[in-house]
C-alpha cells in the first residue's frame, strides 16, 4: 500500500495561515492597535495644554486652575521625594530580607517566607491606605510632635507607607536575582573553604547586584505610580515647594504627588475645559514617562544578571 | 540507477556567522539507506534538520545551496514546509511521545491533516503499528497512556507516528543511541524492512550499525573547524570499509572525540564509542 | 573573628527578614481581629444602610465580582493571543518578539490611575457611557492582560523542545501545534496568571474610581449606559476618608477583611500551580 509516487510532484502552494494562527495574530494586533490608538488620543487631548504652557509645566510650581496656571513642579517634587524616600527606607530591609531568604534560610522554610512576602504584595493599596489613616497617621504625628506638624498627613507619612508597600516588590525581585546565581558556584566557593558570609560577599553579591539595583528601580516605578494609599494620607495640599532642594521642612507638611492629584476630584472637574483637561492629561504623561523610564531600566538590569541569559 | 529522491548540492550552513557545514553534496535514492557518520558536533543533525526544513524553526541558522526533493528545490517559494515535513518524516534521538494514548499518538499527525473515518483510523493504526513492528505488543492497549511504554517501544511508536503519514523519506537522528541492544536490534530490523518502499537517511555514531544497515555512507569530518564531506561510498566496498575504520576522520577532531567520551551513557552506546576510541588510538 | 562576622551577617539579614514576617503577621492580625467583629451572615447578605454605619456589603461584593468576571472575559482572549504570539508565532529572540515582550512588561507597570483616566477619555468622553460596570470591567481586563500573557509566554518557552520538534516533524501546521500541544500543556500557567491578575484587579480602586464605581444606589446593572456598580475597594476608599465616624468603623474593618480574603483566595489557588510550573521549568 505504500507505493512511492513517481515523477514530478505537484506541490501545494504555501497556504495562508490557518484559523488559529490568524485569530491569535489578529487579536494580538488588535490589542496593540487599541493601545496605540488610546495613546494617540491621550496626547491629542493633552495637546492644548502642552501648546499653551509647554515647558512652564515642568518649571513652575504654581497650579491654580481657575487662573489657568498649570505648573506641575510641586507635584513632581512630591512624587520624587515620597518615592525616593520610600525606596531609601525599603531597599536596605528588602535586600537584607532577600539575602536571608535566599542564602541563610533552609530550603524547607523558603516557601513560607516567600508566602509572607507575597501576602504583603497581595494586599490592595486601599487597605494600606486604611491602615495608614487608622494607625500610621497618628503614630507619625505623635512621633514628630517635637517638630509640631499640622497633622499626621504629610510627605513623610506617605513615604513610610509607600516603603511598606514597595517592600515586597523589591524583596521578590532581589531574591530572584540572588537565586539566579548558580548553586554550583556557591558549592565551589564553599569547597575552597570560604564560609557562608564570604561566599555571599565574593561570589553571590558581585553577580547579583545589577539585578538588585534593577529590583530597586522596579520598586521606584511602582512607588511613583501608587495612587490610592498615598492619596489618603498625603494631605493633598497644592503648590508646596521647598526653599532649596535639601530643605527638609516640606517633609512634615502636607503635599501633593502626581498621582494624588490625578486621583482627586479635580480630574472630573477638568473634563469640560480643554486646557484644564489637557493639563491633567499632561500630568498623566509625565507620570507615564517617569514610570516607563525606571521600569524599563530596572528590567534591563534584572536581565543583565549573568546567570540569567 | 534511478533518479535520486533527495539531491543535496553544495549545502552550506552557517549559524550566527559561524560555518557549520561547508559545501556538502549527497544523494539519496529510493530503496536505499543512506548513512551519515562522523564525530559529534560535526553537524550531522544540522544537515538532517535542513532536509525537512526543521532548521528554520531554530533562530540563527542560514542555509545556502540546494536540496532537491524529486528534482524540486525545497527552498522554492511554492513549497509549503509543513507539507514537506509530512513527506519527509523524522525520528529523533530521544523518543518523544505526546502525553496521551498510544492510538492518539499514532494518529497525531494524520488526524489533523485530513478527516479520518472510524474504519480509516483503525486501518491506519493497524498498518502503521505493524510497519513499526509494535502492533503485537500494544494491540490490546491502544487506549493506554503512551508514557507507560518502554523507551524502545516509545521509539517504535514515534516511528509508527511518522509512518502514519506515509512519508517517502524518513530521517533518523541517531535513533538507537538512547536504546538498549535489543531495542536497537528491533529498530535496525525496521530500517531494513522500510527501505523496500521508502528512503531512509540515518545519522549514527555507531560504525557497526552503519556497516549493518546502510547501503551508502557519507562521512562528515571537522578537519578545518567545520563539517565537510570526507567521502561517501558503499559501506562494504573495500575502500569504504577501510575508511569506516579509518582513524584520521575521528582523531583529527580531538575535542569532539573527547566530547564523545564524556557523553557516553548507555550500554550499547558505550560499546560503539569504545570501538571508535580504540580506532583513534590505533592510528 | 570570622565566626563573629558570620554571626553578625546572619543576624542583621535575619532580623530584617523577621521584621518583614512580623509585619505580614501584624497586618493579618489587625485585619482579622478588627474585621471579624463585623463578619456575620447578615453582613454578607444585607445591603448597606446609614452610609455604612449599619447593614452589610452585599452589593459591594456582587459589584466587585461583576467587575472581576467582566475583566476575566475581556482579558482571557487577548492574554492568550499575546502570549502565544510572543512565545510561539514570532521567531524566538527576534526583534519583534523582544519588542512585544518589552511592551508587555511596560504595560504591566503602567500606574493604575492612568487606566482610570484612560476610562474617562474612552468611555465617558468618546462613548458617553457615564459611569458603567462595563467600563470598569474592560479597564481591569486591560490591567490583567500583561500579567497573564507573560506567564503564558514563559511557560510556552519552557515547554519541552522535543515535543514541539516532534510535532513540527510530523508536518503539523503551527495552528495544529497550538491546539494540540501548546494550549493543553500551558493552560495551567495561563490560568494561574489570570488568577493572580484577577486577585490584583479585585482590590484595585484607581481604575474604577471615575468610570465604574459609586458609593450607594446601585445593585445589579441592567444595561451599559449610566449603570455603575458598588465595589468593595471603592466602598472602603470612601469610608476611610470618613473614618471619624465611629459607627461605620466596625463595618469598615469588616469590609477590609472581606476584600483581603477575596484577593488572597485566587492567589492561594495559584500557588500549587506555580510550584508545579517552577519544578517543570527546573527539570526542562
Amino acid at each position: 500500500m505504500h507505493a512511492l509516487p513517481h515523477g514530478r510532484l505537484t506541490w501545494q502552494k504555501r497556504r495562508p495561515p490557518d484559523a488559529v494562527v490568524f485569530t491569535c495574530l489578529a487579536a494580538a494586533a488588535l490589542f496593540l492597535a487599541l493601545l496605540g490608538f488610546t495613546l494617540i488620543l491621550w496626547v491629542r487631548e493633552a495637546w492644548p495644554a502642552i501648546r499653551a504652557h509647554g515647558g512652564e509645566m515642568l518649571t513652575s510650581g504654581e497650579w491654580f486652575y481657575r487662573h489657568q496656571h498649570f505648573g506641575a513642579l510641586a507635584m513632581i517634587y512630591g512624587s520624587a521625594v515620597v518615592s525616593l524616600l520610600a525606596l531609601l527606607l525599603a531597599a536596605p530591609v528588602a535586600f537584607a530580607t532577600a539575602i536571608f531568604i535566599s542564602e541563610w534560610l533552609p530550603h524547607t522554610l523558603r516557601p513560607w517566607a516567600k508566602a509572607a512576602v507575597e501576602f504583603l504584595a497581595a494586599i490592595p493599596s486601599v487597605i494600606y491606605g486604611l491602615l495608614g489613616i487608622m494607625f500610621l497617621r497618628t503614630w507619625m504625628a505623635d512621633w514628630l510632635a517635637p517638630f509640631d506638624p499640622l497633622s499626621g498627613d504629610m510627605l513623610l507619612t506617605a513615604a513610610v507607607l509607600l516603603a511598606v508597600m514597595i517592600l515586597p516588590t523589591v524583596t521578590t525581585f532581589a531574591e530572584d536575582s540572588l537565586r539566579a546565581v548558580p548553586a554550583a558556584q556557591r558549592l565551589a566557593a564553599r569547597g575552597l573553604a570560604l564560609n557562608r558570609t564570604q561566599t555571599i560577599h565574593r561570589i553571590v553579591l558581585p553577580q547579583a547586584w545589577p539585578g538588585m539595583i534593577g529590583a530597586a528601580l522596579l520598586g521606584l516605578g511602582r512607588g511613583l505610580g501608587e495612587t490610592i494609599a498615598v492619596f489618603l494620607i498625603i494631605g493633598r495640599l497644592d503648590n508646596r515647594l521647598p526653599e532649596s532642594l535639601l530643605d527638609p521642612a516640606p517633609l512634615i507638611e502636607p503635599g501633593q504627588t502626581l498621582t494624588s492629584k490625578l486621583g482627586g476630584p479635580e480630574t472630573h472637574i477638568a473634563m469640560g475645559d480643554p486646557l484644564h483637561w489637557g493639563a491633567i492629561l499632561t500630568l498623566g504623561l509625565i507620570l507615564l514617562v517617569l514610570t516607563t523610564l525606571f521600569v524599563s531600566l530596572g528590567n534591563l538590569l534584572l536581565r543583565k544578571n549573568p546567570a540569567h541569559p | 540507477m534511478p533518479d535520486p529522491i533527495l539531491d543535496i548540492r553544495d549545502l552550506t550552513i552557517t549559524a550566527r556567522r559561524r560555518l557549520i557545514l561547508d559545501r556538502v553534496s549527497l544523494q539519496a535514492r529510493r530503496g536505499q539507506v543512506l548513512g551519515i557518520i562522523g564525530p559529534s558536533g560535526v553537524g550531522k543533525s544540522t544537515l538532517l534538520r535542513a532536509i525537512n526544513r526543521m532548521l528554520e524553526l531554530q533562530p540563527g541558522y542560514r542555509v545556502k545551496g540546494e536540496i532537491r526533493f524529486h528534482g524540486h528545490d525545497i527552498h522554492d517559494a511554492d513549497v509549503d514546509p509543513d507539507t514537506l515535513r509530512q513527506r519527509i518524516g523524522m525520528i529523533f534521538q530521544q523518543p518523544v511521545v505526546f502525553p496521551t494514548t498510544i492510538a492518539k499518538n499514532v494518529l497525531f499527525g494524520a488526524a489533523r491533516l485530513r478527516r479520518l473515518g472510524k474504519s480509516e483510523r483503525a486501518a491506519l493504526l493497524d498498518s502503521s503499528l505493524r510497519e513499526a513492528a509494535l502492533w503485537h505488543e500494544v494491540k490490546d492497549r491502544l487506549h493506554d497512556s503512551a508514557l507507560r511504554l518502554s523507551i524502545g517501544q516509545q521509539q517504535r511508536l514515534c516511528l509508527a507516528r511518522a509512518l502514519a503519514l506515509d512519508p517517502e523519506v524518513i530521517l533518523m537522528d541517531e535513533p538507537t543511541s538512547a536504546l538498549d541492544p535489543k531495542a536497537t536490534e528491533a529498530i535496525e530490523e525496521r530500517i531494513l524492512a522500510m527501505k523496500a518502499t521508502r528512503c531512509v537517511v540515518l545519522v549514527t555514531h555507531n560504525l557497526d550499525q552503519a556497516r549493518r544497515v546502510t547501503d551508502w555512507v557519507a562521512c562528515l569530518c571537522a578537519d578545518n573547524g567545520h563539517g565537510e564531506l570526507r567521502f561517501s561510498s558503499f559501506p562494504r566496498d573495500g575502500r569504504a570499509s577501510a575508511m569506516l575504520s579509518e582513524t584520521s576522520c575521528w582523531a583529527s577532531s580531538t575535542p569532539s572525540s573527547l566530547r564523545l567520551f564524556s557523553s557516553v551513557s548507555g550500554g550499547r552506546r558505550r560499546l560503539g564509542r569504545i570501538a571508535i576510541l580504540s580506532a583513534c588510538s590505533a592510528g | 573573628m570570622k565566626k563573629a562576622l558570620q554571626l553578625l551577617s546572619a543576624l542583621t539579614t535575619g532580623s530584617a527578614a523577621a521584621g518583614v514576617l512580623l509585619l505580614a503577621g501584624a497586618l493579618a492580625f489587625v485585619l482579622i481581629t478588627r474585621g471579624s467583629a463585623a463578619i456575620s451572615p447578615a453582613f454578607l447578605t444585607q445591603e448597606t444602610r446609614e452610609a455604612g454605619a449599619s447593614g452589610g456589603i452585599l452589593w459591594q461584593i456582587a459589584g466587585t465580582l461583576i467587575l472581576v468576571a467582566t475583566a476575566a472575559l475581556v482579558a482571557l482572549p487577548f492574554a492568550t493571543a499575546l502570549g502565544i504570539t510572543r512565545a510561539w508565532l514570532l521567531p524566538p529572540q527576534s526583534r519583534p518578539a523582544r519588542v512585544l515582550g518589552f511592551i508587555l512588561q511596560l504595560l504591566n507597570a503602567v500606574p493604575s490611575i492612568l487606566l482610570g483616566i484612560l476610562g474617562l477619555i474612552l468611555f465617558t468622553g468618546m462613548l458617553g457611557w457615564g459611569k458603567s460596570w462595563l467600563a470598569g470591567g474592560v479597564l481591569l481586563g486591560i490591567m490583567i492582560v500583561p500579567t497573564a500573557a507573560v506567564m503564558l509566554a514563559n511557560r510556552i518557552e519552557s515547554l519541552p523542545r522535543g515535543q514541539l520538534d516532534a510535532a513540527a516533524g510530523l508536518g503539523l501546521r503551527r495552528g495544529h501545534i497550538i491546539r494540540s500541544i501548546i494550549l493543553p500543556q500551558s493552560a495551567a500557567a495561563l490560568l494561574s496568571g489570570m488568577l493572580l491578575g484577577l486577585a490584583r484587579a479585585a482590590g484595585e480602586t484607581a481604575p474604577i474610581l471615575f468610570v465604574a464605581a459609586v458609593f450607594s444606589g446601585a445593585t445589579i446593572p441592567t444595561g451599559i449606559h449610566e449603570q455603575p456598580v458598588l465595589a468593595l475597594p471603592y466602598h472602603i476608599f470612601v469610608l476611610a476618608q470618613d473614618s471619624f465616624q465611629e459607627a461605620s468603623r466596625t463595618n469598615l474593618w469588616g469590609a477590609a477583611l472581606v476584600l483581603v480574603t477575596l484577593v488572597s483566595l485566587p492567589a492561594l489557588a495559584a500557588i500549587p500551580m506555580r510550584h508545579k510550573l517552577h519544578n517543570a521549568a527546573d527539570h526542562a
